[in-house]
Formats: C-alpha cells, structure tokens, sequence
C-alpha cells in the first residue's frame, strides 16, 4: 500500500462509524488486488447490473463508483453529472475500466472534462489501480470525517467545499442576492474564523491534503468577499450570473458588445449606471435601461461613445415600449 | 500559551536597529539582551582575525573599521544590483558592495563574498541568540516583519536569512500590520484603523478594520523613498545655504564636510523634536578658498523647520490619499490614526497628520518595540491550536493584502495584471498559456510586481519557464498556470497540462535572487 493510503488508514477508518459503499457495475472482474484495498479502506463493495442501478443504488454512504465492461460514454457522462450535483459530503470517487480508455490522450481529456478520478482499459493491472486507489479516496475524504476537528466546523468546511465548483459567491457565503455590504463583510469574517488555513495550522498538520483543501475553500471565500465589497465588480458579477457562463467572477467571458459598453466608461459613476443599465436590458425593462443611460451620460457628458449607445438604447425602448404593453393587453407572457 | 508548546519569537528586523520578542504565558515579553537593551544595532563587524561580532557591541566599529562592518543591509536585501537603491548605497556605504555573475549583490569583506541574506542572517541569529538566553530554551520558529512594500524578491531573501540564522520562519509579515496586532490585540478594538509608519527610509499607511480581533486589511500603500532621511537631506540644504550666506563660499565641493553636516543634521533634527529651537555651531566645518577655516553657525525654530519640511509631510498624504481610495474610504472614516516608525515623532509630523485626517493620531505606542511585539503575538497565534476545547483567549486572525500588483509581460511587453493589489492573500488567479510556434517546447513567462502600465517600469521578479512542452503545431498545447499569493506575500507558480491532467514542470528564475550553489554557500558558511 502506499503511503497515503497507509495514513488514510491511521486517519479515519476506524472512526467511521457507517461503512462505506462501493458501487461496482458487473461485467468484467475488478480483481483481487482491488478488492483487499478496498477492504483496507473499509469500503464494502456491492455490484450493481447497470449504470441505472447504481444510480438508483447511490446514497450518502457512497464512497466509490467502479464503471466496468461495456460503459458507454452517455452512461459515464449520466453518473458523473449525478455525482457532480450530489449534495455536499458527497465525495465520491469514481473509476471508469472501459476499453474506450485504452487510447491514453482520449482518456486523459475525457477524466479531465468529467470530473472522473481515474479511467484505465479493461485489461490494465489491477495492481496499479489498488495502488491509486487510497490517495483518490484521501482527495476526495469529507473532511467531516476526520475525528480531529470539532463536528460543526468540519460539517461546516465539507459544505463550502462542495459549494465551491457550483455555488454563487452568494451561496459559498450564505448570503441573499440583495445583501447588503456590511452582511457581507460580516458573513465573511464569519466564515473566515474556521476556514483561514491559520486556523488549522496545528490542529491539521499531519492532514497537510485536508489544508490543501481548506486553503482553496479560503482564497474563494475571500475571492467572493472581493468582488461582492465593491460595487461595481458586484453589479458586473450579478451580471456574470445573469448571462449563464459562470459562477466566478469571470467578465472576460461576457458578451462582447457589454464589454465594450463598460469600457467606454472612464469614471465610476458612469460604469455604474451602465451596468445597472445593462441589467435592467437583460431583464427586459428598457425604459429603466434608457434612464440609466441618461444618468451615464451625466456623469460624463462629453464621452462620444456612450452618447452613440445612449442614444441607440432610447431607440430601442421606444419600439419596446408598446410591445411591452401588447404583453400585458394579453395578461401573460409570450 | 503552554509550556509543552514551543517558542515563536517575532523579530522585528530593522534598517538601523532590530526587537525581539515573545509571548510567555499570555504575556508578550520584548526581549533585552544581556545589557538590558531591547534594542540591538543591525550591525555587523568583521573582527581582526576572523570573528564576528554582531549588534550594539558592533556598533562602534562603524567609525573604528567602517570598511569591514555592515549596516543597512536591509536596504539592498532582494534587490538588484542595478537598482538605484543599491546603486546609491554602493556610492555611499563604506564597505563594499560587488556585482555577482547575474544581477544579485554580494558583500565582500576581507576578500570574502557575502549574500545579503547571509548577513541579515546573522543579525537574526543574534536576536535568536538573545531570546534563547532569556526564555531558557532553545528557539526555532519565528515571525519576520517587513516593511508592506516589500516585493516578493525581498520578503523571500528576509525568509532565506531567517532560515540561515537556523530558525523556521513561520510567517513573514508586514510591519504597520504588526503594528496594528500589538496595538489591537486584546484590547477590545473595534475600529478602523490607519497605521502611518513613517521611518527613516521608507513610509507605509495600512488601513485596517479591526474587529473581535480579526484584523482585516484593507489596503495598504507605501513609498520606498520617503522617510527621516529627507528631513535630515533638507536641513543639510538649508545649512549649506546658510553657510554659502555666510561665507560666500560653497561645501558642495568638500565630500567630508557634507558628511559632517549630514551628521550635525540629524542631530538638529532630534534636537528639535525635543526643544523649540536648535543652535547650530560647527568650528572648522571647512577650508576655505584662501585656506583660511570656515565655520557654520545657524539657528533654526520649530516653526522654520515646520516651513521647510512641510511639503515631505505633504507628500506621506499623498500616499495615504492611494490607500484610502485602495480602501474606497475618506481620511475622517477613519476612527484611529496610529503613528509608528521613528520619524512620527517629529512633532510637525504629528500636527499635520492630526490635521489630514482630522483627528489627533495615538502616539503612545512604543516605535522601537511595537512591531516586534506584533510579530510575537502573530507568532503565537500561529503556534496555538486554534479549536481547543476551553481556549480562554480569543486568538487573533490576521487577513492581509498583497501589497503591489502582480502580472506579466504579454505580447508586446504590455504588462498584464493578474492580481491587482489589495486583493487579500491568500490568493489565485489562473491562465492558460498556450504555444506561438509550432513544435515549441518551452514558454517563458516574465513576472513582474508594481503599477505602471508598461512593464519595463515594474520590477521583474523573474522569469517562469514551462519546459518539456509536447511537440505540437502551435496553439494545439495548452498550459494553465495558477499564480498565487501565499500568506507570507511570496509568489507560487504552478502549471498544469491541460490535455493530460498531469503538473507541467516549472522553473522560476528569480530576477536579484542567488544560484542554488551560492545559497548552498550561504547554508554551508552558517553552518546548516
């Protein structure tokens, strides 16, 4: 066994108090090898016939998901997104043995894209997948699980942890959309007392993968207190959200055309009023949208540019505006 | 904090004079040496015959053997051996400063090469020594301070030093922060907070929100050339004019004279910030043209030194006007102004800060120890677990910024910024960086830290070099490269092959940074 599976050993398992299931999909023997590492993991296997069975199968006990035989990509792609959008605690590691994955480059992308621990052709040495096998399941432990830290905390960290690829920054602090500043300082500091990695610095030495993990939780947490403090990051991360692309802060990946409207502004003020204005476009009130303009073009009254989009949004609002009313004559919307 | 826990000192390392100190029991203790003195001089003398004396006993060897002693080490510390700063000290220090085979500077004395964090090591080992002789037991583990515009290059040649001085550095962390743990810690502060550290060489405002012991920072600003320095520079000016008046005659043309009166300058200075008028007298200042000795007499009042030096004050709010726009604050939201660093105690200094930010600044803090003693109670925080059962104390957190933008150079020398200052540390930003050739094997990436919009006026920290590339047309491989911010406000880089999942190997080249055989030289001479 390697040397972290040993210290999963030491760590936990005999603090666990519920075994922990692996979900094995019949069709091809997973191999002694595995089997025993498992056993040292206190993972008790059961097979399953299928990929539906082992989505049905799935509970918050699931520790491991072995894909095996004739898996087709559908069916991978089915049980990563289940376990992607499994509740928190969840931390399951999932092996995919298909023969799909004997070409090496293809694999490699597929378990990148997927999210999939590990993928190996059928016919790979079951050794070095036993081998593998602990450091997945030590990267994937709940840190709710390890003994050492006060349950709420632990509880606490696994939540933000499994909040971090999908969660608003809202959501990864706790928060409602229209908080205002001072609960999001707040909620910060909150949430900063247990997820500093100061914090863990001699409670957590000897799980230096845990406070790996807990720093990552951190420096988004304090990502999501940046952006959410300043007023305008804020409105243009609302409207990161709005457009669908991301959970972060990621406005390069924004509409092109809203990009080129904010950078046309040189003071706060005016950046501000666009993106309100942006916001009210994309939820289809074009007079507020025009009258946020208006306030842009107050701010900075000789700025060409943003009179050319003013002037083009007005526009816009004058067609809307009946349409607007067409939809309300018919009580509902189109 | 328990006796089974082990020490950690925090060392304030200083231009001119370095502090330790440490928690015992709850209590922070600022450390004296065997003289009683918690001061020690960042001296270094190199003795006749090979030993080596460092601290308050060195200090007189400045004017005894100025060639073979070394002060002001932190003022080249990470620096480049181009930089004006080292250029100016290389022109000015009396022991000699050489160029190595890149850009880093060495000391030599005696004929023996010295890396700059080899001497700061020993005054670290000093401190060290100090603090094992008065707690009883061996110290390994220490807090370093650093002034808040420190680049990453010198935060990690301070840390290099720490570790040559045997001791494991647990955090490096910056001085007006420092300062604001040991003014607020365990006194029940709720406040926000702008620490002005004004010293003798550089100024840094941080601003604070302190609250139940968090101390967050909010941003932090700072200037490299500002400090009791140019106090002393502009009553050299205003002495020089005088005796011009006088005598008819210019001392720009005698190099020992305006040393003296560099001297007699900061001594007026001192002088004036106890009484309200300094009397000059300097017998034999110089020889005059016909070879007859000239003497300097001048009387200064606290009111014409006030007219002379208004406009440094004026510039330190220049920099504070930087950090309360960093903040999105005015000067009146602050409810506190804590005033470190020897120069605040130049009563003009005081008046004028009392007026900008309208409100009269706290000056009781002790200068020379505070941030020591905020050092020693970062140290013990980070020492102590945090989730014991019955912890009677609250353990203070401390949420700090990066000080300067870090980015890199893109197409055309365009500086890119990746991490913009203030953002909290820890921190990360990722890229993708791809290649421009086909079947390209490497790609350099040059980093840089600073403001300016063009990157030849930043300061390049190094350069990071992706190698062992797959050979493919250009654009086909794809590297993610995270940048991170580490607690201690020192630069990490990591890659990561996108196609295959896998590390992609890395090499820093640190820009003033020593090869790993000098700084296994350095190790090998400390005796690691």
């Amino acid at each position: 066994m390697t040397s972290q599976g040993q210290s999963l050993g030491k760590v936990s398992v005999s603090q666990i108090s519920a075994r922990r299931r692996g979900l094995v999909q019949e069709g091809g023997h997973i191999g002694a090898g595995l089997y025993a590492a498992l056993a040292v993991h206190d993972v008790v296997v059961e097979s399953a016939a299928s990929t539906d069975e082992i989505l049905s199968m799935l509970g918050k006990d699931t520790r491991l998901i072995v894909l095996n035989g004739n898996t087709n990509d559908d069916q991978i792609r089915r049980t990563t997104r289940r376990v992607r959008h499994a509740p928190y605690g969840w931390s399951i590691v999932i092996i995919v043995l298909a023969d799909a994955f004997a070409d090496r480059a293809l694999a490699t992308r597929r378990q990148q894209k997927w999210e999939i621990d590990m993928c190996l052709p059928t016919g790979a040495p079951k050794k070095l997948l036993a081998e593998r096998l602990g450091p997945a399941l030590l990267r994937r432990q709940p840190i709710s699980e390890i003994p050492d830290l006060p349950k709420p905390v632990s509880t606490a960290l696994d939540e933000l942890w499994g909040a971090l690829e999908r969660g608003t920054y809202y959501a990864l602090l706790q928060l409602d959309k229209r908080a205002e500043e001072t609960e999001i300082r707040a909620a910060f500091k909150n949430l900063a007392q247990i997820a500093h990695p100061d914090r863990h610095r001699v409670r957590m030495k000897n799980y230096p993968a845990c406070v790996e993990r807990i720093t990552s939780v951190y420096k988004r947490l304090s990502e999501a207190h940046g952006i959410l403090t300043h007023p305008i990051r804020r409105r243009l991360y609302d409207l990161c959200l709005k457009s669908g692309q991301t959970v972060r802060y990621e406005p390069e990946k924004l509409d092109a055309s809203f990009r080129s409207e904010i950078d046309l502004c040189k003071t706060d003020e005016a950046k501000m009023a666009v993106l309100e204005s942006i916001n009210a476009r994309l939820g289809g009130d074009w007079r507020a949208a025009a009258r946020y303009m208006e306030i842009a073009i107050q701010a900075e009254p000789r700025n060409p540019g943003l009179k050319t989009r003013t002037d083009s949004v007005k526009r816009v609002c004058l067609v809307a505006a009946p349409i607007e009313m067409s939809i309300e004559s018919h009580g509902g919307y189109v | 904090m328990s006796n089974a826990t082990e020490p950690v000192i925090g060392i304030d390392l200083g231009t001119t004079n370095s502090c330790v100190a440490v928690v015992i029991d709850g209590e922070v203790h600022v450390v004296p040496d065997e003289s009683g003195s918690p001061l020690q001089a960042s001296v270094i003398a190199f003795l006749k015959g090979g030993s080596v004396v460092v601290g308050n006993q060195a200090k007189q060897e400045i004017m005894i053997d100025p060639v073979n002693t070394v002060f002001s080490a932190k003022r080249l510390i990470g620096r480049s051996f181009d930089s004006p700063e080292v250029q100016r000290a290389v022109r000015t220090l009396p022991y000699q400063v050489i160029r190595g085979e890149d850009q880093q500077p060495f000391i030599e004395i005696r004929g023996e090469r010295f890396g700059l964090p080899e001497v700061s090591g020993m005054v670290l080992r000093r401190m060290k020594d100090i603090a094992e002789a008065y707690i009883g037991r061996t110290v390994q583990q220490a807090v370093i301070t650093v002034p808040a515009n420190f680049n990453d290059t010198q935060r990690q040649m301070t840390k290099l030093a720490g570790e040559l001085a045997g001791l494991h550095i647990l955090r490096v962390i910056n001085e007006p922060t420092a300062a604001a743990l040991a003014y607020g810690y365990g006194h029940d502060v709720n406040a926000r907070v702008g620490i002005y550290d004004f010293g003798g060489g550089t100024f840094d405002i941080t601003i604070l929100d302190i609250r139940e012991n968090v101390f967050e920072v909010l941003s932090t600003a700072g200037d490299g050339y500002l400090g009791g320095d140019d106090f002393d520079e502009r009553l050299v000016r205003c002495m020089a004019v005088a005796f011009e008046q006088q005598h008819g005659y210019t001392i720009d043309v005698d190099p020992i004279a305006c040393a003296r009166l560099n001297h007699v300058a900061e001594k007026t200075k001192l002088e004036l910030t106890e009484t309200d008028r300094a009397i000059v007298n300097v017998q034999e200042l110089t020889i005059g043209p016909d070879g007859q000795s000239l003497d300097l007499r001048f009387r200064l009042d606290r009111q014409g030194f006030m007219e002379r030096c208004q406009d440094i004050v004026q510039r330190t709010f220049v920099v504070c006007d930087e950090a309360l726009r960093g903040a999105r604050l005015q000067a009146q939201d602050l409810e506190q102004i804590v005033l470190v660093g020897g120069s605040s105690r130049i009563p003009i200094v005081r008046e004028m800060v009392g007026q900008y930010f309208g409100r009269a600044p706290l000056v009781d803090l002790n200068p020379d120890e505070v941030i020591a003693i905020g050092a020693a109670i970062q140290g013990a925080a980070l020492a102590e677990d945090f989730f014991v059962e019955d912890h009677t104390k609250v353990q203070p957190l401390l949420l700090d910024v990066a000080p300067q933008s870090l980015g890199l150079a893109s197409v055309d020398d365009y500086y890119e910024v990746l991490i913009e200052r203030n953002a909290q540390i820890p921190c990360e930003r990722k890229q993708v960086f791809t290649t421009s050739q086909n079947g390209q094997t490497s790609v350099r990436i040059r980093i840089f830290q600073g403001e300016h919009n063009s990157v030849g006026r930043n300061t390049q920290l190094g350069e990071v070099e992706l190698y062992g590339l797959r050979a493919a047309p250009r654009g086909e491989v794809k590297i993610e490269v995270a940048f991170e911010i580490d607690t201690d406000g020192i630069v990490v880089v990591r890659a990561l092959d996108l196609e295959t999942g896998l590390e992609q190997a890395t090499r820093v080249h640190t820009s003033a940074g020593y090869s790993d055989e000098e700084i296994e030289d350095m190790r090998r001479r400390s005796g690691l």
